[in-house]
């Protein structure tokens, strides 16, 4: 009945949002459980994640019916609203990711020993605390773009405890398929892509289970919000978009991969790249969908 | 606390002539909308930033075959478990002393949050001031001792304004008399949402009339998605990322760990 009030931006930028966030904690988290050896993961984690979130968060303030008195969502706290939860999250966030990708940053080649870039050379310690602490803020940040939509009165976005679940986990996944395409860009070592497409693997199987569980919530709780994404005008975008290019085809080249891969040495970017590319669409598609087939039924 | 204000809309009253919906206009100072005949003689056909008000228009028909012809004027309910507050980042809508929600003009931002948030459809977004906006109740008509405008021009009287437990007692007295007429009749906002500022008179359930039967608050699902979030942070930590990345002694580059890897 309601016209679209959040518009493709919006779904832009709550895609945006995860993918950076999420590159920024799958980072960290691979670099402090394997003692160092996945270093290369949490630079490249910062390096997708802080301006991913600095763009999305400009969609927002240009979103706003006055971006420039986004300042007063800086003015206060209201611990009920999940925006303004998210408003500080993405704060913190930026603060926390922008000093952690600055002390990778200030031990690139171009980076002198002057400047602002040369103060954060050698900062163990900063970049070990920023990335401790940003970590779990980039995980709820990932989660608070669907509890974001879960407070409103969209029967779809509203009616089961899921959504922020599906978006961290569906972010998560997207981070890692971001991440494997910067490694395979940059050519890196072949059995690191490995390792993040069997990563990958797993987190897709707890989206599918997530995924289930929310369209079983749905379909018993608000069975016309279910419909408008499983019969309706959505239906061919979930089931071919967000299903099979997002979910099942990722995850079946994935699982082929592991195994190709005992068989024959070869170091064959084309497959991990496809499956991240797949994921990367798949995850914008699944916002996109939500986010107005939501407003229909409100 | 002050005395709480309600606001008595009885349908068994009303003729749809809309006249609340000019005076609203007139006297919060908005302009006219253009709009296109959509077949009925309700409109606008929604609630916006610049329309606060408007009576809809219900086509029930009948198991006899015949139509009735309901109307039912829509505006923002004054919920005392109000969404829009609830999801306010900025702190521009607020709950007054008198019961009374209002949305603050300067301090709002227009994200739109209340906007799919409230449970009744009754707030707008106004692409002129950038803000979300809607009913105020007439506040400061009201605190002048005068009804708001929507009261003040209802040529049938099926509008009343005072405190509102003599308006929930008017309401009741009504629906006695609706009921000794032989007619349905039920009482909506006296508990909804905790209690709403605006009470209805209905002389069809509620359902007929497009209210929603058990109207919750735009928060209620966020505990449990928040909790969601948290354990799915903790699977997610622990698989894949420590099952898959934890590959202690075997060739690490770096030294031993500082102990931050002994529990996921």
């Amino acid at each position: 009945m309601h016209e679209v009030n959040w518009p493709a931006l919006i779904a832009v930028y709550l895609f945006m949002a995860g993918v950076g966030v999420a590159a920024f904690y799958t980072g960290v988290l691979a670099d402090i459980f394997s003692n160092g050896r996945y270093r290369r993961l949490a630079k490249y984690g910062a390096y997708i994640g802080v301006p991913m979130i600095v763009i999305g968060v400009l969609m927002l303030l240009f979103d706003l019916g006055k971006p420039m008195s986004f300042w007063r969502l800086l003015l206060n706290f209201n611990a009920s609203s999940t925006m303004s939860i998210g408003v500080w999250l993405l704060s913190a966030f930026m603060v926390l990711g922008g000093l952690n990708a600055l002390t990778w940053l200030a031990e690139e080649k171009f980076a002198g020993n002057s400047g602002i870039l040369g103060a954060f050379k050698n900062k163990p310690g900063l970049r070990r605390f920023t990335g401790l602490v940003g970590m779990p803020v980039g995980l709820l940040t990932a989660g608070y773009t669907g509890v974001l939509l879960a407070s409103t009165s969209s029967s779809l976005w509203s009616s089961t405890p899921y959504l922020g679940l599906l978006f961290l986990v569906s972010a998560t996944s997207t981070g890692i398929a971001a991440l494997m395409l910067v490694l395979a860009w940059r050519k890196e070592d072949f059995a690191v892509i490995q390792k993040l497409a069997r990563a990958d693997a797993l987190v897709i199987v707890f989206e599918i289970i997530v995924f289930s569980l929310l369209l079983l919530a749905l379909g018993s709780g608000a069975p016309e919000a279910a419909a408008v994404i499983l019969k309706g005008s959505y239906s061919l975008v979930f089931w071919l978009g967000i299903v099979a290019c997002g979910l099942v085809i990722p995850l079946i080249v994935e699982v082929y991969n592991m195994f190709s891969a005992k068989l024959h040495t070869g170091n064959d970017f084309t497959v991990p790249v496809v499956a991240s590319v797949l994921i990367l669409v798949g995850g914008f598609l699944l916002r996109y969908v939500f986010l107005f087939a939501g407003q229909v039924s409100l | 606390m002050a005395e709480q204000m309600g606001l008595l809309i009885d349908v068994s009253k009303c003729t749809g002539c809309r006249g609340c919906q000019v005076a609203c206009k007139q006297w919060n100072n908005l302009p006219a909308t253009a709009t296109a005949f959509s077949g009925s003689y309700e409109n606008p056909p929604r609630i916006e930033g610049n329309t606060w008000t408007r009576v809809k228009f219900t086509e029930d028909r009948q198991s006899n075959g015949s139509v009735r012809f309901l109307f039912r004027k829509t505006q923002c309910m004054h919920c005392t478990e109000a969404s829009c507050v609830a999801v306010c980042a900025t702190g521009a809508a607020t709950r007054m002393e008198n019961g009374t929600v209002v949305i603050d003009q300067d301090k709002c931002v227009g994200c739109k949050n209340c906007v799919v948030a409230c449970p009744f459809g009754a707030v707008g977004f106004d692409p002129q001031t950038g803000t979300s906006r809607k009913c105020r109740a007439c506040y400061e008509r009201v605190a002048n001792n005068m009804p708001p405008a929507c009261v003040k021009t209802c040529p049938p009287g099926a509008l009343q304004s005072g405190k509102r437990e003599d308006i929930l007692a008017a309401a009741g007295e009504r629906v006695s008399q609706l009921k000794a007429a032989g007619k349905e009749a039920y009482i909506y906002g006296q508990k909804e949402l905790g209690g709403t500022g605006v009470i209805y008179v209905l002389d069809a359930p509620p359902k007929v009339y497009g209210l929603p039967e058990n109207p919750r608050p735009a928060t209620a699902s966020v505990t449990g998605n928040w909790l969601g979030v948290l354990v799915g942070a903790g699977i997610l930590a622990f698989a894949p990322f420590k099952l898959l990345f934890s590959d202690k002694g075997s060739d690490v580059e770096n030294s031993p760990g500082t102990g931050v890897d002994e529990n996921a």
